[in-house]
Formats: C-alpha cells, structure tokens, sequence
C-alpha cells in the first residue's frame, strides 16, 4: 500500500502480492480447489440431486456456514450500504452484488430474490458485511412486543393515501 | 440494533395467504409498486409424521418458495406483502414469515373453500389476526356470506371480505379492512 492516495484516484492503490505472498499449494480456500467425489454409493438418484442440488449448493457460497454470525436479519429487516467501497479483503462476488443491490435501502428478502439464493444463505453474507460496518440494519417496524396502535393507525393512513 | 440507520425506513409485513391458485400472487401483482419478487428458503423438519418401519430418525428438508411485493406507505415506513406458498405444507414451520407479521388475510375461492382451511389453521395457531377475503373469479360470488361462513366454520369476529384480486383498488380496499380491523381489535383489548 502507497503512503499517499495517488492524484486522481479516490481509493488508495493496491499493489500486486509480492512473491511468496501468493498462498502455496493446498492453502488455496475450499472452494477453489479440486472436489472431493463422494464413492459412487453417495450418489443421490436424479430427482434427489435436483432436489439437493438446490439446497446444498448456495452453502458452498457461505464457505459452509449454515448459521450467520449475528442472528439480527429477518425478511424484512431492511439493509443499507454505508459506503461506496466495492473492493476488499474477504469480500466474494455474491457479497459486491449484494452490496450494490443494498445501495438504496432494500429488504432482506428483496436482496435474496435478486441475487437468486435462499434467504438463509443472503442472511450469512448480510451478516458478514454487517461485521465489516458495510451495511446497517434497520429492524421491523413491529417488534416482538406485539401490536402497537400508533403503528397501525399509520399503516391504516398510508393505505388511505394509495 | 446494532449498526442502526436513522435515515433507513422500517418494514411491516403482511401475510397473503390461502390455497393453491386462489389469487395470492395475482393480489400481490395488483398493488404491489414493484413485479412481484420470488426468495425461497430452506427449511428443516424432522419427520415425526412419517411412518417409518425402520424406526430411523430422518430429516426432511425442503425448499419454500413465496411471492412478495412492496408498498411504500410514507417515506420512513415500507409495506411487504407476502403470499404463502399454498400446496406445501412445510412453510408453516417457516417462523421468520409469521414473526412480526401485522396480520394475514385468508383468500377463498368459493367453489373450491377447502384449499384454503390450512391457511385459516395456520393463523389461529400462530395467533396473528386475519380476515377472510372471497375472490371473485367471474366477477359475482356464487354463494351468500352466510353460506361462506358457514362452510369454513369462522367465528362472529373474524370479517368476510369479497373483493376483485385482479382491481387494485378492490386489493387496497381489502388491505384496508384487515388494518381496521387491527387498529379495533387493539383499542378494544388495552
């Protein structure tokens, strides 16, 4: 990384990996190196892949993880990029996707449809994008304190208005 | 929360529920400000329902797809509208969609009521309020409210509702009658 910001550019330069910063072989991440095949015994029947394929494949995404590292998101917990900043460490291409369809604010459930992943899987990378302050949340307008009355008759006066 | 965002709007939900082909999704299409998205979810339940001889523990896991739109009420509060895949039966364990849900709206097609009893089901467990809605397929409901009513076996509190899925302004007007009911039923219960 340069000392200074070069002129004319608004994000820092970053140089290329010196040698020996490459990861050496077999340091590479799961997903980029050769698949392990299951012996042919695993193999599901076709209907069965079809269906698995669906499920098991976006977790490859989350590098495995099932579970997101804060459980705040729910469908409609709405999420806004903080920051124009599209390039960084740890950052995967459904991450950059999700980050530019957050630029306005959005739904969790509206990013899941877009990027075309199942919205546990678009909670994980939300979550890893709220851990590096990418993105704030904004919690349901109802809680989980039951009806409030001042939202309703809010609701009620913005259908009025349609 | 952290990381709030005071300049972000906030979200209710809706749900939009109701058996196979009864206008859940045209509903939504008709009052919705944006084509109705599609977002699938992946859920887990273990089979205790299955007859297994094996006497195996087996997990199912499925995927649920719903439809949903957006309204936007005021510049600070967001409208999402829901509908509940109909022909599955696995979505009623999908708890993030009936958390937080501001009420549900049951539609019935009158010729075919049976499709729609999970969905009625579905809410008085969950204890969100509903009201029920009568689509009007060819314009005119074949049968009285009476005869509806009794058919699905609804309380004197739950509202029948027939409107037009396909009239935007029938959509709205029913939205309407779900959130007056809320507001009543709130202010009547302190």
């Amino acid at each position: 990384m340069s000392e200074y910001p070069r002129y004319g550019q608004d994000e820092p330069y970053e140089p290329y990996p010196q040698y020996g910063q490459y990861p050496q072989y077999g340091q590479y991440p799961q997903s980029e190196q050769y698949p392990q095949y299951p012996p042919y015994q695993q193999y599901l029947r076709y209907e069965q892949y079809e269906q698995a394929s669906r499920l098991v494949r976006p977790f490859t995404i989350t590098g495995g993880r099932t579970e997101p590292s804060r459980n705040i998101f729910t469908l409609i917990t709405i999420v806004t990029a903080t920051a124009s900043v599209r390039a960084g460490p740890g950052l995967q291409r459904e991450h950059l996707r999700a980050l530019d369809l957050c630029a306005a604010p959005a739904a969790v459930a509206e990013i899941a449809a877009h990027l075309d992943l199942p919205v546990a899987v678009t909670k994980i990378l939300l979550s890893d994008l709220l851990d590096q302050g990418r993105i704030t949340a904004t919690a349901p307008a109802q809680g989980s304190g039951g009806p409030d009355i001042a939202l309703l008759e809010k609701v009620r006066d913005g259908l009025a208005r349609l | 929360m952290p990381g709030s965002d005071t300049d972000a709007p906030s979200a209710v939900k809706i749900l939009v529920s109701g058996g196979f082909g009864v206008g859940k999704t045209t509903l939504v299409r008709s009052i919705s400000e944006i084509a109705p998205l599609r977002t699938e979810e992946v859920l887990t339940a273990s089979g205790a329902d299955v007859d297994d001889l094996c006497g195996i523990e087996e997990k199912t896991t499925t995927t649920v797809a719903l439809d949903f739109g957006r309204i936007t009420l005021f510049p600070d509060l967001v409208l999402y509208l829901f509908g509940t895949p109909g022909q599955q039966r696995f979505w009623f364990m999908w708890d993030d969609l009936a958390l937080g849900a501001l009420g549900g709206i049951v539609l019935v097609d009158t010729r075919r009521i049976d499709v729609s009893f999970s969905a009625i089901d579905f809410f008085e467990k969950r204890g969100i309020p509903f009201i029920v809605a009568a689509n009007c397929f060819d314009g005119r409901q074949a049968y009285t409210a009476g005869q509806v009513r009794q058919a699905l076996a609804l309380g004197p509190d739950i509202q029948l509702h027939a409107f037009d899925a396909r009239d935007r302004v029938s959509c709205r007007d029913t939205l309407r009658t779900l959130v007056d009911h809320l507001v009543e039923r709130v202010s009547r219960t302190p």
